[in-house]
């Protein structure tokens, strides 16, 4: 998300805020009753706990809305293109634990054959379940993991993952000698 | 895979925070579609307790986390009154006198006919005039103390 629209939604937000902060700090003139039953009625704490309960539901709907918006992965934010030499990459920048997402490698003028490298340091924290098509043989040298794939022309390369262990990860794949640098955020 | 006992923290604690932000009404009536909500919700979150482990050694340690958890907070309670106000918070009288005490009732989200309603179920009243006090309990039900002359 561009840094100028970042910051226009989060002033937006503590505008909201300070508005139900003043909505719930109005308006507080409580009727006094004078009663004979044995309770103890915190009228300051049943204020208070007004106050932090809307502020509580604008933070829970503000959660809401980024969860929409896809903050914590599957939604507009989360997905990501990269466009390198004319070859693509679609993947999603917010993962959740054991969560599957699709990463996608779009490749234009293939010659003959496609190279995908993945460094094992990203296997690490996603789990390659599947790969369409099926890549003719793979090996692993140095740390890194190769699939070799015959191809032609177009071609699209589909990675079914599974994010397995939480935290931040950034990485350099590689297509065709085209390196795609990724970052997931992969939430517990 | 995160512990198991940090998961059930982390699921007692929010819950915790969330049915206590949404207040007292929620769900405290259970019609059938909040008895839905409710084994929705259960069904949720068991899934995020348990995940893809269904060992009974996850569950004797999820078990053995809530309840835990659940007395820690119990004899927290006990000892300083203030924390259960502000977990539990305290009973609010919402209707004295045979009316409906509008600023007290608006805030914690009861209607006159939730009153009424209790009134009838409780003590078989037909008329907010009957009513002497109704007091909003810490578990969101409404308890009715009608008038001696309707008693």
């Amino acid at each position: 998300m561009p840094s100028g629209i970042g910051d226009g939604v989060a002033s937006k937000l503590m505008q909201m805020l300070k508005h139900l902060c003043d909505m719930a700090r109005n308006n507080q003139s409580l009727e006094r009753v004078r009663h004979d039953l044995q309770l103890e009625e915190n009228l300051e704490q049943h204020k208070k706990g007004w106050m932090i309960q809307k502020i509580g539901w604008a933070i829970l709907y503000i959660g809401l809305i980024l969860a929409v918006a896809g903050i914590f992965g599957t939604g507009p934010v989360s997905y990501k293109t990269q466009v390198q030499n004319g070859n693509t990459i679609e993947y999603e920048r917010f993962l959740r634990y054991e969560a599957e997402t699709d990463m996608t490698f779009r490749l234009k003028d293939v010659t003959d054959s496609i190279t995908l490298e993945i460094p094992q340091q990203y296997l690490q924290y996603v789990d390659v379940q599947s790969i369409t098509p099926l890549p003719d043989r793979n090996r692993t040298i140095n740390g890194v993991t190769t699939y070799f794939f015959h191809a032609g022309g177009t071609a699209d390369i589909h990675c079914l993952l599974m994010a397995k262990k939480p935290g931040s990860i950034t990485t350099t794949i590689k297509v065709n000698a085209t390196p795609f640098t990724i970052a997931h955020q992969i939430y517990p | 895979m995160m512990n198991p006992v940090i998961r059930g923290l982390i699921i007692y604690l929010f819950l915790m925070l969330v049915f206590r932000l949404s207040g007292k009404r929620t769900l405290a009536q259970t019609t059938p579609f909040e008895l839905v909500l409710l084994l929705i919700i259960s069904e949720v979150t068991q899934q995020a307790l348990v995940g893809e482990d269904y060992s009974i050694t996850t569950s004797l340690i999820l078990i053995t986390t809530l309840i835990g958890v659940d007395l820690l907070v119990s004899m927290i309670k006990q000892r300083w009154k203030g924390f259960e106000e502000v977990t539990e918070g305290s009973p609010l009288i919402v209707a004295a006198d045979g009316k409906l005490l509008q600023n007290r009732a608006g805030k914690s989200r009861v209607s006159e006919e939730d009153v009424l309603e209790a009134a009838r179920n409780l003590h078989g009243l037909e008329r907010m005039d009957q009513i002497k006090y109704a007091v909003l309990e810490l578990d969101g039900s409404i308890s009715i103390i009608p008038k001696e002359s309707a008693a």
